[in-house]
């Protein structure tokens, strides 16, 4: 039963440790500030929008003590914010670094909703596919500022 | 007010306001003594509940979580963070030995009180001792592990700085 689900949440974890020899070994410090940091923020946004009933996760890990998806929260979506912002293309022009966030997040959303379209993994109720692209790219900022603050990269909310 | 909702207030009222006296040149520290150890705690309270080891009755967020979410995200990590803050980093081993056990027992001993003065813990069948015991080898590997990851980040970014 749900074996596309089950198997995409073990692809998950496998993309996530394979994707950790990719890291650079003098950015490992920002990687894990970066991961621990997305984990922060999307610990209590998933609770939120579940709380709510936005959304539900009928098939994901630790189906007992949760019902967020531990597997995107926890590992994924930092991990996602890790390479977002080692690739930030931070000294280009402005329309560049907007064309950077509207494609990645657009590229998110789309694999979110076809994820939500064609299996079990997560259920859209109050919600909407723009939501997803405007939460995401609420996160990814904080999340970009708090690193840019941390490690004292220029003007923190600079775009 | 019940004694669930007034340790929840007072839980969260004592660390927020504990962060105030932070001082500045450690607001970085901080910051990244909480992140880690919200991290620790996540993973270790989803695997607990979701094994049947422990059982939260009364929590906030209910429909979206079987963990207490309060303590596992804030009051705890602020608590490592004093830890980290407040290390005494050039004192004996037995300074530092003793340092470990009364910060760990911070959260063993509230673990107590949510278990015998409130319906916030559910205890578990072992005996009190082994409670205790358990609890202090948890906590004892998380602020050991989360402390170790600290250490390793801090003379990274000394590497850092000085080339």
């Amino acid at each position: 039963m749900y074996v596309l689900e089950n198997v995409l949440i073990a692809m998950e974890w496998v993309i996530c440790f394979v994707a950790l020899w990719f890291i650079p070994k003098y950015k490992r410090r920002e990687a894990s500030f970066i991961f621990l940091n997305t984990q922060f923020l999307t610990w209590i946004f998933g609770l939120i929008v579940v709380e709510a009933g936005w959304i539900e996760y009928p098939v994901r890990l630790f189906p007992k003590a949760n019902s967020t998806s531990f597997t995107f929260e926890y590992l994924f979506l930092p991990f996602i914010c890790i390479f977002f912002n080692f690739y930030y293309p931070q000294d280009k022009k402005f329309y560049r670094r907007v064309l950077y966030y509207v494609i990645f997040l657009s590229i998110f959303t789309v694999i979110e909703f076809f994820v939500e379209k064609y299996t079990m993994m997560i259920t859209y109720f109050h919600w909407r596919w723009y939501w997803t692209w405007i939460s995401m790219f609420l996160t990814i900022y904080i999340i970009r500022t708090t690193y840019k603050w941390f490690f004292r990269m220029g003007t923190p909310f600079k775009l | 007010m019940t004694i669930e909702n007034f340790t929840f207030i007072a839980a969260s009222v004592i660390s927020i306001v504990s962060i105030v006296y932070v001082k500045r040149q450690d607001i970085r520290k901080a910051v990244l003594c909480l992140f880690v150890f919200q991290s620790a705690t996540w993973l270790v309270s989803n695997v607990l509940v979701d094994s049947g080891k422990i059982i939260f009755p009364t929590r906030i967020l209910i429909k979206s979580t079987r963990v207490d979410f309060l303590p596992q995200f804030l009051f705890y990590p602020v608590a490592f963070m004093w830890f980290i803050l407040l290390y005494p980093s050039n004192r004996s081993a037995l300074f530092k030995f003793l340092h470990y056990i009364i910060f760990i027992s911070i959260p063993v001993w509230f673990i107590y009180f949510e278990v015998n003065y409130t319906d916030l813990r559910r205890p578990g069948d072992e005996s009190v001792f082994l409670q205790f015991l358990m609890n202090y080898l948890s906590f004892f590997i998380q602020f050991r592990l989360c402390h170790i990851y600290i250490r390793w980040f801090l003379k990274e970014k000394h590497k850092a700085e000085n080339g």
